[in-house]
Parts: structure tokens; C-alpha cells; sequence
């Protein structure tokens, strides 16, 4: 099994306020701020993974802080910070198997490597293939590049597309003030707009 | 699978959009994003000049009162929550107790020899501080409810953990 690569998800990370690598240096130099905008950028997606596995509120978040902590630990040795939402993910998915094989009486391998062996010898790996950890990091990207998007914009497809129960195009329109024919139009710019974000 | 090798401008709409409406994710819990968030002030407000060691503890088991102890048959269960924490080649073994006039919080320090340490427990407006003895045992009394920071000062290094709910 192999690790997720930032070429394989495919989505630059160039939209975003200040990338990766700029966060984690300003983090070296002892900013907190730059350490926090970290924890915001990735908490959603690094607490997303050992709830998709199954995993209870409190055992995902005992994973949550492992992986920060691990994050934090390694700060000054990380040889490719740019990469780091990758090495988070994986970081992750071998914690979250950790608990699992563990609650599961199954032996629970020590080593990143041992572990892969593992997890490449189950038959049902499904909670974390690596299918279903590409889409939570795509998903965490458009959520990074709806920021980027003006409030309006950032409104219009959140309302339509982000919510449990979508919301009509009249509740649209009247949530940012236009007539409800404006709606269709502008959603379809504001795509074009995210899409051009990610590409 | 990527979004822009082949895909054609509406596939990636299309895309963009299907991954927009399965996006059920949820923040993580407020709880746990502040407690990493903090863990960077451990490193901020370490003295430059200073050669003490800071070790952050993580924990490891938490067996709460109305919990058997995992994978023993046990026909009762303990009144005491046992919560047991790593910080590099120690353990911290934490028991919590319910007694008349608040808590008894019992601990110990397993690995190397820890005896005589600082042991300090405290929150924004209490601080108990007592010695480890000869066992790096150490106990505090009559600790009332409330979330506490415990600090085990020993020669060079200090374990820190954070957030330990009582009561």
C-alpha cells in the first residue's frame, strides 16, 4: 500500500493564505499564530479519518491530538513541509489502525512499516483505503479554496451544496439579497471560480 | 484519481460538486483543537538558557469507575478512576478517588528512579505541590472538581499533563 501523495491528489496548495511549508518555518521561529492556523487548516480533516473508521468521539480524539502531538514533536526534523498534509494523513490512518486492530484482539504492529504489511493483508480495508482518504483531503481542499472565494460566492455554494438538507435557490436569494432567477448564474460563476482556485 | 489530469472543465464541476455534497465532515471537538493549539506554548515559553527538558505526557488508558478493566473478568468494578500517561521512557500511573470533602488523586511515576520530585498540581486559581517519595509515589488531598495541569519536576526534565478533568 502506498502513501497519498500531494501529486496524486492533484490540487495545489497555491490558493491558500500562506502554504504549508511558510506555516510550518514561521512555526520554527516560534510563531503561534502560524502553529494555529496549522491546527485550524487540518483539524477537520485529521479528525474526519478515525471517525470514518469507526471510531468512537473519544477515541478519535485521543488520534486528533496524537497526531498534533506528533506534529509538534517532529517540527524541527520534518524534511519536506510542504508535504506535511500528507505525512498528517498517514500519520493518522496508522493511529486509527493502531486502535483498531487493537480493540479488535488482533496484534497491533509498532512500526509505520509493520503496520502497512498489516493493513495490505486485510481483506476489508474500506474505512480507510486510500481512495476514501484522497476524497477527504479533495474535500478538505475545497473547503480551504471556498475561503478563498468572496463571501457571496463562499454563501451561495455553501448553502447549496455544503448542508445537510440543501437550501432552494429561493432561500438563496433571499439569504444574500438578489431575485431568485439571479441564483442559477451566479452559482455557476461561483464554480468556475472554485474550480479555477483548484486547478 | 485526480481532478485535472484528463477531466475535462465540466467532469471537475461535476466533481467539485459531488465532493461538496458528500462532504460530511464535522470540526473536531473544541476540547481537543485547544489542547493541541496550547501545545505549542510549551515551546514558546521555554526558557532559552533553560536545560530543563519538557516532555509532554499523552494518555494512555483511562479505565473510569463503572468500567471493568479491559480483558480481565472482573465480577466487580473499581470506585477508582485509574488513568495512566507516556511521557518518553516514563509512565505516570494517575488514581482518582471520591472522598468525603472532594478528591484524592494518588499517583506514580514508573521507569527510572523519580523520588523526590516536584509534583505540582494546579489550575488558574489553585497550586498543590508535594514530593515524590522513595517509590516516586506522591498524593494529593482533598482536591476539589476541576480541570488541572500536573507537573513532575525531576533534575533536568519536567513531565507536563494537561487537562485532567477530576470529578
Amino acid at each position: 500500500m502506498t502513501d497519498i501523495t500531494s501529486e496524486q491528489i492533484n490540487f495545489s496548495a497555491k490558493s491558500l493564505e500562506k502554504t504549508d511549508a511558510e506555516l510550518v518555518a514561521a512555526c520554527r521561529r516560534g510563531d503561534e499564530t502560524a502553529w494555529n492556523t496549522l491546527v485550524d487548516r487540518y483539524q477537520r480533516l485529521i479528525i474526519t479519518i478515525p471517525r470514518r473508521a469507526g471510531l468512537s468521539e473519544e477515541q478519535a480524539a485521543d488520534v486528533f491530538q496524537e497526531v498534533f502531538l506528533t506534529l509538534f514533536e517532529k517540527l524541527d526534523e520534518i524534511e519536506q513541509p510542504e508535504k506535511i498534509r500528507s505525512w498528517m494523513v498517514t500519520t493518522a490512518k496508522f493511529k486509527t489502525w493502531g486502535i483498531v486492530r487493537g480493540a479488535k484482539g488482533f496484534y497491533a504492529p509498532e512500526t509505520e512499516e509493520e503496520m502497512e504489511l498489516e493493513m495490505a493483508g486485510l481483506k476489508d480495508a474500506s474505512p480507510l483505503a486510500d481512495e476514501v482518504l484522497i476524497e477527504l483531503e479533495q474535500q478538505h481542499q475545497i473547503r480551504a479554496a471556498l475561503k478563498e472565494l468572496e463571501e457571496r460566492c463562499q454563501k451561495i455554494l455553501s448553502m447549496i451544496y455544503l448542508r445537510d438538507s440543501a437550501a432552494s435557490y429561493a432561500e438563496v436569494a433571499g439569504a444574500i439579497g438578489v431575485g431568485e432567477t439571479s441564483i442559477s448564474p451566479l452559482r455557476s460563476r461561483c464554480l468556475q471560480k472554485l474550480a479555477k482556485i483548484l486547478k | 484519481m485526480n481532478f485535472t489530469g484528463t477531466m475535462n472543465n465540466e467532469d471537475l464541476l461535476n466533481k467539485i460538486v459531488r465532493l461538496m455534497q458528500t462532504d460530511n465532515s464535522a470540526d473536531a471537538p473544541a476540547d481537543a483543537v485547544n489542547w493541541s493549539k496550547n501545545l505549542f506554548r510549551t515551546r514558546a515559553a521555554e526558557p532559552k538558557k533553560s536545560l530543563v527538558r519538557k516532555v509532554l505526557a499523552v494518555l494512555q488508558v483511562d479505565l473510569s469507575p463503572d468500567k471493568a478493566v479491559f480483558g480481565e473478568r472482573s465480577a466487580s468494578v473499581s470506585q477508582v478512576r485509574q488513568l495512566l500517561f507516556g511521557a518518553g521512557e516514563y509512565q505516570i500511573d494517575l488514581r482518582i478517588s471520591k472522598v468525603n470533602k472532594g478528591f484524592k488523586v494518588r499517583g506514580q511515576v514508573l521507569g527510572e528512579d523519580f523520588a523526590g520530585a516536584e509534583i505540582k498540581l494546579f489550575n488558574e486559581s489553585k497550586n498543590f505541590t508535594v514530593k515524590s517519595n522513595k517509590l516516586s509515589e506522591f498524593s494529593f488531598e482533598k482536591i476539589a472538581k476541576g480541570k488541572y495541569t500536573l507537573s513532575l519536576i525531576f533534575k533536568d526534565q519536567e513531565i507536563v499533563i494537561e487537562n485532567i478533568k477530576i470529578g
